[in-house]
């Protein structure tokens, strides 16, 4: 019983170890977080699966064989009490009583008798009676099912521990310890996989996962074992036609649906069906769940922008999400190797003034896991179009995620392409703004950018500038020579680099004179490459200055961003044509039955250990003179205030049918 | 008619084993039976209007709870007045958003032009009619100790915010449908929404308990914790904008929904209020002492308690929250400073200790029955009854504490303050289960993040 207890108490300890530290985290994650003198210590207890480790599962086997002796020992005792009424208790010892009550009647032991069977009767108590030599002894008892609640419940523990035993980890973890399989660590094709990777076809518990493109077929599932994975064939083959994403006005998905082809592989049959979130498929044992979704390979044409070197031309990329791409950038010695990790047709997303959107991982919108229904709020929320995710290993080794709009989007009244950078999952997009040209492309921001890294532009821009802004000859070469090497510090390291090279203290300063000489010489810049392009030079006062003198500016600030940028080239989404893919989970549990059962008993348990109330009443009578004499006890297993209002109430008809 | 039928009180200071003027449950009478009427008819109609959008399940859950407010009615009669009235003002909260004419058809924007709905019907105000309530009641609770006619007021105040609350209720499932044919759904399905039911279903118990037992004086003590709900939801609303109605999320689109959640609530619900009653009991038991180290842990305990909402509400430390938690401890203090007169009007301790029993053995049976509820659904949303989730994690570990409370009282007698400070204690671990959850663990629980 103790014994017990206190193994309660250390489950309910190492629960909370795991609610509080999140689980099934790949090691470094928490070796970054707890360093290794501790990971190393706490991999023993192998806290990381708190729910899985084996010191869990041996107080788990504790719990439940320590539960199931004491109710072996108990439930044969508690049953016997139960249906005994214990006729064959000594009268005088009803004396010794908490609840006892004697009086004297004048009716004989009899009519008495006769009285009080009534009463108990019309209470719902059953009686026995035994006539002895000492008088009678009217024994009787209601509710006696609260002791099977407590067997019910007790059984409860050990039927719902079993039963979940049975769906866990452990059936698939013994046939890795015992039957020889092994776990698959390496990339490999399924067909590739070697009988030991293979769980049987009868392996009657698992859960795994499938995933499916659009029209594609399967009938393996893959088991996650430690760090590898495991086959698991399964009795039919799923074929998706289609996985569809319905969502509400508010752009939040409001249903995830694959419409599945089943065909069984025994009797070749096969049917269609629809699964849903909430709405899984039951076929042969096998349970398919909805659980997420995925790209299945789309198609993108993309465009590589190069962001560095005179070159302005983008260079067309065909690629497919999930696979590498090379882009061969002319000026480059070596094609750009491009991971195309992902691709969002819908972003949903808050443009609250001021705030960049921050894409959220429309995989965490999946099905069972999509976020608060209270925290957004609609007024903001703006579907922005796709956008494409990649990774470029950087010059410096590092690799970089990417993830850019296809479509400009209107930021503070002016429309920018948002370009967003980070190193790992972990942190969020920085995002560059690009403006967007009349043509809404990114095209004449690139050519403006190229334009800046040419030195023989640069040099016209900047006597340019000298000629319109200098007071008089004099003046004008060196008003040259400052805007030249401005621009030239700028369009190789932005205004950081420019202000690298002067003391903190005349930041402030040569800010306030660099940054208007550099716009405007950008403007001249831009004026000279349109030129070159055949397009007439900016128009300075006319109906479109404003719209253009905001271009610049923001152009100014993306070029500025520029050196921070760490790709060559900017990938853009031109077109696409969208394969999705839908995640199930795929599980046999044998044990889902038995938990079932385990909590039918537990309700049954806990409803008849509180609501059925148990109570014993005996009355003895002894026959004296004309009358009788009384002796009567009531006891319960409970003393509740509503036993001592019951004994109340007995005690006042006791009385009543005693005179 | 004789004169003396009416000048009966309408209130009876007396115990009540049903908890209303009966007395003793008897067999169910011609009432019941107009009562069954009433609501079957009601389901009828919706079965034969909107049979069409309802699933099996959901058809099953209607007549279910035709049977169950039936039986719920004879359990407690005032229920049947608090359903008819509050399902007559949705009903007339429906027919003024349709404008007079067809009751399907509505239009949202008229609760900012029609005088009625914008001050009293619409679902926020009369949301906030029922906070206001809450609010003057546990003040008229406390006077109460020293006027009975502000207790009557007390009871009085919580009765309307109770109506208050279930008509706001009902009209919010309204407006959801009026936002748009997909957006509608019962209103339990996030925080703010939870925490109406809450406060709702502790007055509820309590009410139940307040007649049953004929005391009004722990009215003060578990209205502390529906008020500190209602300043909780104030402050979601004000500072979050909690309150608009958001359309479900995918895993949620179930009619699990409808059984688990309110389950659930029964059994916070009532555990709050053992463990106001609790407090109550402390406050009894120790309102001779003249040594202030018994009350020191006493005080602690409440003083934590009312910092809760403070570490739960908001990862910053706030001026409003500031003042809250001085607010409560300074309540607390005083409660503990004026604990003789206050243990004088307090019930017997045997009273108290069968109240704290009851409520937990009522919220433990549904606590357990929700839980059996949530990992059915779970098995049909994600794929396995049970697998760890913090929420659920957290319903264990509540579970497996009421049970050992209950298994410690039952088996070894446990009684007096030890069971009592536990059962307070026991708050601390339901409010995190509820709340801190939310806050600080994520999981796939995670619809009512803060």
């Amino acid at each position: 019983m103790r014994f017990a207890v206190s193994l309660l108490v250390f489950i309910c300890v190492a629960s909370l170890i795991g609610t509080v530290l999140a689980q099934n985290q790949s090691a470094n994650t928490y070796v970054d977080q707890f360093g290794p003198f501790w990971f190393a210590l706490f991999d023993k207890f192998s806290i990381w699966h708190v729910y899985n480790s084996w010191w869990f599962l041996v107080i788990m086997a504790f719990l439940v064989v320590s539960t199931t002796l004491c109710l072996l020992r108990n439930a044969p005792k508690m049953v016997r009490d139960a249906r005994s009424f214990r006729e064959y208790v000594r009268g005088t010892s009803l004396r010794a009583f908490h609840h006892h009550l004697e009086s004297v009647s004048p009716l004989g032991p009899d009519e008495t008798l006769r009285r009080m069977q009534q009463w108990l009767g019309s209470q719902g108590y059953r009686w026995k009676l035994r006539r002895g030599d000492d008088g009678l002894m009217l024994a009787a008892k209601k509710g006696s099912a609260n002791r099977l609640g407590y067997i019910f419940a007790h059984a409860a523990i050990v039927v719902i521990c079993v039963g979940g035993l049975l769906d866990s980890e452990l059936p698939v973890r013994l046939q890795v310890w015992l039957g020889g399989k092994q776990p698959i660590t390496q990339n490999m094709l399924i067909a590739d996989v070697p009988p030991s990777g293979r769980l049987s076809a009868a392996n009657p518990s698992f859960r795994g996962n499938l995933l499916l493109p659009d029209g594609s077929q399967s009938a393996t599932a893959i088991v996650n074992v430690d760090n590898g994975v495991l086959v698991q064939p399964l009795p039919f083959s799923l074929k998706l036609n289609k996985f569809d994403i319905s969502y509400y006005s508010t752009g939040m998905p409001s249903s995830f649906k694959s419409s599945v082809t089943v065909t069984d592989h025994e009797t070749g049959k096969s049917f269609d069906r629809l699964i849903e979130v909430n709405e899984p498929l039951r076929y042969k044992g096998v349970t398919v769940y909805q659980s997420s979704f995925d790209d299945g390979g789309s198609k993108l044409q993309l465009q590589a922008y190069p962001l560095s070197g005179r070159n302005d031309t983008p260079v067309n990329v065909q690629g497919v999400v999930g696979q590498s791409a090379s882009v061969a950038l002319p000026g480059l010695a070596n094609p750009v190797q491009v991971e195309l990790t992902g691709l969002r047709v819908i972003n949903v997303e808050n443009l609250d003034a001021g705030q960049e959107p921050q894409a959220r991982n429309v995989l965490e919108h999946v099905a069972s896991v999509t976020g608060s229904a209270a925290g957004a709020r609609n007024e903001h929320l703006r579907n922005v179009g796709p956008s494409v995710q990649y990774r470029v290993v950087g010059s410096d080794g590092q690799s970089y995620e990417y993830s850019n709009y296809m479509l400009p989007m209107v930021l503070d009244g002016s429309e920018v392409f948002l370009a967003g950078v980070r190193q790992s999952a972990a942190q969020p997009y920085r995002y560059m703004r690009i403006p967007a040209d009349d043509n809404h492309s990114i095209g004449e921001f690139i050519h403006l950018r190229a334009a800046l890294s040419d030195p023989a532009l640069r040099a016209r821009a900047a006597e340019r500038f000298a000629a319109s802004n200098a007071s008089d000859d004099a003046q004008r070469p060196l008003l040259k020579q400052a805007a030249e090497g401005a621009l030239e510090t700028f369009a190789t390291g932005g205004f950081n680099k420019l202000l690298d090279r002067v003391p903190a203290a005349e930041r402030e300063k040569v800010l306030g004179l660099a940054v208007p000489m550099i716009q405007i010489s950008l403007l001249e810049l831009y004026d000279m490459d349109r030129a070159a392009r055949g397009l007439a030079p900016l128009d300075r006062n006319g109906p479109k200055a404003e719209s253009q003198a905001r271009w610049i500016q923001l152009a100014l600030l993306a070029l500025a961003n520029l050196p921070d940028y760490p790709a060559p080239a900017l990938l853009g989404l031109k077109s696409f044509e969208q394969v999705q893919a839908s995640v199930f989970q795929v599980a046999r549990s044998p044990g889902k039955n038995v938990v079932y059962l385990g909590c039918i008993f537990l309700v049954i348990g806990v409803f008849s250990m509180f609501y059925i109330r148990d109570r014993r009443i005996w009355v003895w009578i002894r026959p004296a003179g004309q009358g009788s004499q009384l002796l009567a006890a009531m006891t319960s297993q409970r003393r509740t205030l509503d036993f001592s209002h019951e004994f109340a109430r007995f005690k006042d008809a006791f009385t009543r049918l005693s005179t | 008619m004789s004169d003396t039928t009416l000048k009966a009180p309408a209130w009876q200071d007396a115990m009540a084993a049903s908890g209303d003027s009966r007395g003793v449950r008897g067999r169910p009478d011609w009432t019941d039976v107009v009562f069954f009427l009433i609501l079957a008819s009601g389901a009828g109609y919706a079965l034969s209007v909107y049979g069409n959008s309802m699933d099996y399940y959901e058809k099953v859950i209607l007549c279910g709870a035709v049977a169950g407010f039936t039986w719920m009615g004879w359990l407690w009669r005032p229920l049947r007045v608090l359903m008819v009235l509050g399902g007559l003002s949705a009903l007339f909260a429906i027919w003024l958003y349709s404008g007079g004419g067809d009751l399907s058809q509505g239009d949202i924007t008229r609760s900012e032009q029609v005088f009625l709905l914008k001050y009293l019907f619409s679902s926020q105000s009369a949301i906030l009619w029922m906070c206001a309530l809450f609010a003057l009641a546990t003040v008229c609770y406390w006077i109460g100790f020293v006027s009975p006619t502000a207790a009557w007021l007390g009871t009085a105040l919580t009765w309307s915010a109770v109506y208050a609350g279930v008509t706001g209720m009902l009209v919010r499932w309204r407006e959801g449908h009026l936002l748009g044919p997909d957006i509608g759904h019962i209103p339990v399905s996030n925080l703010y929404e939870v925490f109406v039911l809450f406060a709702l279903i502790t007055a509820l118990f309590y009410l139940y308990y307040e007649r049953r037992y004929a005391t009004r004086a722990l009215g003060g003590f578990v209205l502390m914790v529906v008020t500190s709900a209602v300043v909780f939801l104030l402050w979601y609303s004000f500072t979050r904008n909690a309150f608009a109605i958001q359309p479900l999320v995918p895993a949620l689109k179930s009619w699990w929904m409808k059984i688990h959640v309110p389950a659930n609530f029964i059994g916070y619900g009532t555990f709050s209020l053992a463990a106001m009653v609790g407090f109550a009991y402390l406050v009894k038991s120790h309102g001779e002492t003249r040594s202030w180290g018994k009350l020191v842990p006493l005080f602690i305990l409440g003083a934590v308690l009312c910092a809760e909402p403070l570490i739960f509400g908001s990862r910053q430390v706030s001026a409003t929250w500031m003042l809250y938690f001085g607010l409560g401890a300074l309540i607390v203090g005083a409660i503990l400073a004026f604990r003789r007169p206050i243990a004088r009007r307090l019930p017997s301790l045997e009273i108290l200790d069968d109240i704290m029993y009851r409520a937990i053995a009522v919220g433990f049976a549904f606590f357990t029955v929700a839980t059996i509820l949530g990992a059915l659904w779970a098995a049909d949303a994600w794929g396995t009854y049970w697998q760890w989730d913090p929420k659920e994690t957290w319903a264990l570990i509540v579970w497996l504490n009421y049970a050992a409370w209950l298994h410690m009282r039952l088996m070894k007698g446990l009684r007096g303050p030890m069971a009592a400070y536990w059962a307070l204690g026991g708050l601390l671990v339901t409010s995190f289960a509820f709340l801190g959850v939310n806050m600080f663990l994520s999981g796939l629980h995670s619809y009512g993040e803060l």
